[in-house]
């Protein structure tokens, strides 16, 4: 299972992107400025974007999804229950699993974007996704939020999980490192061998990096624990 | 045309000319040819056909009910074709410096702000529209009758949180009415001669033509 991008050329608006590299089975992290073309990336992985040059290969991916940066987006439903049943997923189960099982008869857009955006992810973790795609999937989300979705990210035993993302506090444990900037998406590698060069590190792992130790990946506790 | 002021009042001349008259609206038509830059001033094919067929529509009715639907059709396409014209050319932030400079900074700056804020929600609308039928397609729902309502409330959604976070900003930054701008213009040649023409036109499709050339 594995998405291969060959000489990939892009554009979306204002914004070019060259980009080539394999998406392996794991979790990778993609991170860059603004503006610099990761939702781009995101769009093109999840094919609803089209290359202007070279070609992008999905080998063994049967099922895949991408979670756009704003939930309100995703919205078909009139009511928090329905709008689950529209992924497939059992109502009741999921607006427990949100805290939002008092409101499962709300209108979705009464619900604030955090609310919101836990529902919708909620939603595509009930399901098996061979490629799962998230474009800034922490935006909204409290530091209690961000850490059970870490954990859901991390329990996903299989698949391809690609993760765009500005967090610099809470991040999950990932198995690759991307980096977006200057008109191109790169892979730094796998995560133990490019946290020294990732430029867009979080200041917790550049602290633990100018203090000599090697983080085994990109977490807090990673960054705290002595070699 | 790089000089804002120019190109709002050529779009205000071109448009009502183009209403005016049938004569004054091909006199448009042949503006366009001259001054803009053609297919690029143009919007994608699918925005196109999202103007042109509701057009197309009530210039049929108007056609069949009481005649003048051709006539109809005609000059509004020569308004819709200056508007796109005048919507590819902008640059952000210069409605606002056009504002003052016409206005001054109280009413001018207070239009201009309103103006720019238009004109970023119709280029975020742009967006929601294409992010909301990814989105759409990534449920797995077909795009239909069915799916106008979803697709209405989110987009009016997105528009009213923008609107929302715009306010509060506005208020933060404690605006309440007018301000102060120092805007920098600049123009070519073929802006002149573009500004002259429109006033031309317009002139022509006000005045009768045995008027100007008898």
């Amino acid at each position: 299972m594995r998405v291969a991008l060959e000489d990939v050329a892009v554009s979306r608006g204002a914004c070019a992107l060259s980009c080539s590299g394999v998406f392996e089975e794991g979790i990778h992290l993609v991170t860059g400025r603004v503006g610099s073309g990761k939702t781009t990336l995101a769009l093109l992985l999840a094919g609803l974007l089209k290359p202007t040059a070279g070609s992008v290969r999905r080998e063994g991916i049967g099922t895949l999804t991408l979670s756009l940066q704003n939930p309100e987006y995703h919205v078909t439903e009139a009511t928090v229950r329905a709008e689950i049943a529209s992924y497939g997923a059992d109502p009741d189960g999921i607006a427990d699993r949100c805290g939002l099982a008092g409101r499962i008869d709300d209108d979705p857009f009464h619900l604030s974007r955090g609310e919101l955006k836990r529902l919708h992810l909620a939603c595509l973790f009930a399901a098996e996704w061979d490629l799962l795609v998230l474009d800034e999937p922490f935006s909204s989300l409290d530091c209690v939020q961000k850490r059970l979705l870490c954990r859901r990210l991390e329990e996903r035993d299989a698949g391809i999980t690609v993760v765009f993302t500005h967090e610099r506090q809470v991040l999950p444990g990932v198995d690759y490192l991307w980096e977006v900037g200057d008109g191109r998406a790169s892979c730094l590698g796998p995560v133990r061998e490019a946290i020294g060069r990732w430029r867009y590190a979080p200041p917790y792992l550049k602290l633990a990096i100018e203090e000599g130790r090697v983080p085994e990946n990109i977490r807090f506790e990673d960054a705290r624990k002595e070699p | 045309m790089k000089d804002a002021r120019l190109r709002i009042c050529c779009t205000f001349a071109l448009s009502l000319a183009a209403f005016c008259s049938v004569a004054g609206a091909a006199l448009v038509y042949l503006w366009w040819l001259l001054f803009s830059r053609r297919r690029r001033s143009l919007p994608a094919l699918n925005t196109l056909a999202l103007v042109a067929v509701p057009l197309a529509i009530a210039a049929l009715a108007a056609e069949i009910a009481s005649g003048g639907g051709l006539s109809y059709f005609f000059r509004l396409s020569a308004v819709f074709l200056v508007a796109f014209w005048a919507y590819g050319e902008r640059v952000p932030g210069e409605l606002l410096g056009a504002g003052v400079s016409l206005f001054g900074s109280r009413i001018g700056f207070d239009l201009g702000l309103a103006g720019e804020m238009g004109m970023e929600a119709l280029s975020s609308l742009e967006d929601d529209i294409v992010q909301i039928r990814m989105a759409l397609g990534l449920k797995g729902k077909k795009w239909g009758s069915g799916m106008i309502i979803p697709f209405g409330l989110a987009t009016l959604h997105a528009q009213m949180r923008r609107s929302v976070e715009r306010a509060a900003l506005l208020a933060v930054r404690g605006y309440r009415g007018g301000g102060s701008i120092c805007p920098c213009f600049t123009r070519t040649k073929t802006d002149c001669a573009a500004f002259f023409f429109a006033v031309i036109v317009l002139f022509l499709s006000i005045a009768s033509l045995s008027d100007v050339f008898i």
